[in-house]
């Protein structure tokens, strides 16, 4: 590529990018609406784009995406690092993530290159949604390109600390996937995943003297 | 400030200075496109403003003054973004040829590396059908 064409690329991708605005104010505007009708905590539109973490990384994550889908070098990555420095949640620009999305809380959410997002999907804190151990070729060089996160469908739920990996993994629509699960397969639409829970062992302590009477109510 | 003093600072200079040159992937020397880290967080805090106009930026925006201020911040925006993108993908450009240059199998790389430009050529014109 001459210079004189990567000027008139550049030009062109500008072009498109700044064209692609008002859809991206769209799907953002769905977004916000998202964050309030998921959380009871929010009281008002304006308090999800002044504080919330979820809704600032899906902003980045918006901007970044279509740059990445105009083959942009380095910049996209660059913004969505950005977000992830500020708001700790991972979301590479080549996701493809549906309308009415809504990370709550966000701290330690990770979402890879090749996942797929439906529609009205949530996810809260500490979620992965990732790769398995990377195919390599006969030189054992990773291989790029390849389908390596997961599918959600529309109106998947996955709550806090969930990993879910692999490229063929698919998550069907309407699926709720419990707090710390792991999986690695996939899940018919309607079902609810969930893992049995350790066993809990509660005993006294034996240094909170007097404690006792005030926890008679637990 | 003795010469006994100053010669072990000179010393960690050296070693340091041998360091960077003795290690390119941790280093650019007189490479010109580069994109910039800080001008790229800069569009995307212009952008904000864009998309949330109101919440960031400029204050006490109206129905009247809205026009004006999206005129103004696209038109920045368009400049800005267009360096950024150019010197990406003349960043793009430059490490293709430097892995070119280095690979046994250049024809075959140079094939890729017009493929990839075929592909950004296409993308591209392809998104102004969407």
């Amino acid at each position: 590529m001459t210079a004189s064409e990567c000027d008139r690329l550049a030009a062109e991708i500008t072009h498109a990018f700044l064209g692609r605005l008002p859809e991206v104010r769209r799907l953002l505007s769905l977004d916000v609406q998202a964050a309030l009708d998921g959380d009871p905590a929010a009281e008002h539109t304006d308090e999800t784009i002044f504080c919330y973490p979820g809704v600032m990384a899906i902003m980045v994550h918006r901007l970044a995406h279509e740059l990445y889908r105009l083959d942009v070098p380095l910049l996209p990555r660059i913004m969505s690092e950005y977000a992830h420095s500020i708001t700790g949640i991972d979301i590479h620009p080549g996701a493809e993530v549906g309308e009415s999305f809504f990370i709550d809380h966000g701290t330690g959410v990770v979402i890879g290159e090749t996942t797929v997002i439906g529609k009205h999907c949530k996810v809260y804190q500490g979620v992965t949604i990732g790769a398995k151990s990377f195919p390599k070729d006969a030189r054992g060089r990773l291989i790029r390109g390849v389908k390596r996160h997961p599918t959600l469908g529309d109106y998947v739920t996955v709550y806090a600390s969930a990993t879910i990996l692999g490229g063929d993994t698919v998550i069907g629509e309407g699926c709720v996937i419990s707090g710390g699960v792991f999986l690695t397969r996939s899940v018919p639409p309607g079902h609810i995943v969930r893992a049995i829970g350790p066993e809990l062992v509660v005993r006294t302590n034996p240094e909170a003297n007097g404690f006792e009477s005030h926890a008679s109510g637990i | 400030m003795s010469d006994g003093e100053f010669r072990p600072r000179s010393q960690v200079i050296d070693t340091l200075i041998a360091s960077i040159l003795s290690d390119e992937r941790t280093r650019h020397l007189g490479t010109t496109h580069l994109p910039e880290r800080d001008a790229i967080i800069g569009l995307v805090e212009e952008l904000k403003t864009i998309v949330f106009p109101g919440f960031f930026g400029q204050r006490e925006l109206s129905r009247q003054t809205l026009a004006g201020h999206v005129e103004s911040s696209i038109g920045g925006l368009a400049v800005e973004l267009h360096n950024q993108v150019l010197t990406a993908l003349h960043y793009a450009r430059v490490l293709m040829e430097e892995t070119s240059a280095a690979s046994s199998a250049s024809a075959s790389a140079r094939c890729t590396g017009w493929a990839l430009t075929d592909r950004l050529m296409l993308r591209t014109a392809m998104s102004y059908a969407r």
